[in-house]
């Protein structure tokens, strides 16, 4: 009886040590997991508004605070003018996080001040991704 | 493990192939705007995918950490495609040139993946092409 008893007392332990070092891997896996997946993410939301700019720039009055409005909002929420309540495509992501800056013939847009929030840890991104494209107005893509 | 160390050393790769990808598209219509039938324009179009690739503004890959330095530019003739024929990256006489294409590659880090690897290397080249066109006044993606 005491044998039983003694056995199923490691048992327990070997579960919680595992359980400790399981819970500790999946929690680092999903961390970098979830960066990376952000990450890219954020890399294809500020490629389409900076090629957006880029398509319309030509065609539109680039001092009117509208167009850089609608550049933000493809980044953020991947169309230039979403109805309300749109979700942004990174869950955080608001337009303050997105800097435009129009040259006489490149668009660069920027992700500032923005963290990517993995729960257990944050990475702050300040100045990246970032994405030039020139200005060539018309075409699909 | 392995399978954790599979996603990981993947996810990074895909996320890289996004960065270059992007930067990729960006330089070849920087490069097809230079395009002008001149030698000066091929020679302009070959500086233009450097230019995006450096300064404060500059496009980086693995996370935007590292500086893009693999880049290969090359030209062709063509009506609405490239004729695959005449890719040329250093070419004479700017002639008809009005495809542009740029590969941009990196050598992403693996950490996992290496134990699968006939050759245990760290590293994995990961790449993105693009090719746009001179159009008259402007220029456009095509692949």
């Amino acid at each position: 009886m005491r044998a039983k008893n003694s056995r199923t007392g490691s048992a327990l332990i070997e579960f919680a040590a595992a359980l400790i070092l399981l819970s500790g891997m999946f929690t680092g896996i999903f961390q970098v997991g979830y960066t990376f997946f952000t990450y890219s993410t954020l890399v294809n939301a500020v490629r389409a508004g900076a090629r957006y700019a880029s398509l319309q720039a030509p065609n539109s009055n680039v001092a009117d605070p509208e167009f850089a409005r609608s550049v933000v909002n493809m980044v953020v929420y991947g169309e230039p003018r979403p109805a309300m309540g749109a979700k942004p495509v990174v869950r955080g992501l608001a337009p303050d996080n997105v800097e435009l800056v129009l040259g006489p013939s490149t668009a660069t847009v920027t992700v500032r001040g923005f963290q990517i929030d993995a729960i257990f840890t944050k990475v702050a991104l300040v100045g990246r991704p970032t994405v030039t494209f020139p200005f060539t107005g018309g075409g699909p893509k | 493990m392995a399978v954790a160390g599979l996603g990981i050393d993947l996810g990074r790769m895909y996320l890289i192939k996004s960065e270059l990808q992007a930067f990729a598209d960006a330089a070849a219509l920087s490069a097809a705007l230079r395009l002008d039938g001149t030698d000066q324009g091929i020679e302009g179009a070959r500086q233009a995918p450097a230019e995006l690739a450096a300064g404060p503004n500059a496009m980086m890959w693995d996370m935007g950490t590292r500086p893009i330095t693999g880049i290969a530019t090359s030209f062709a003739k063509g009506e609405t495609a490239p004729d695959p024929k005449t890719w040329q990256a250093d070419p004479k006489g700017a002639g008809e040139l009005r495809f542009v294409r740029v590969v941009a590659s990196a050598q992403a880090p693996v950490i996992f993946l290496r134990a699968f690897q006939p050759l245990k290397t760290d590293a994995a080249m990961v790449a993105a092409s693009s090719v746009a066109v001179k159009t008259p006044g402007t220029a456009r993606l095509v692949q």
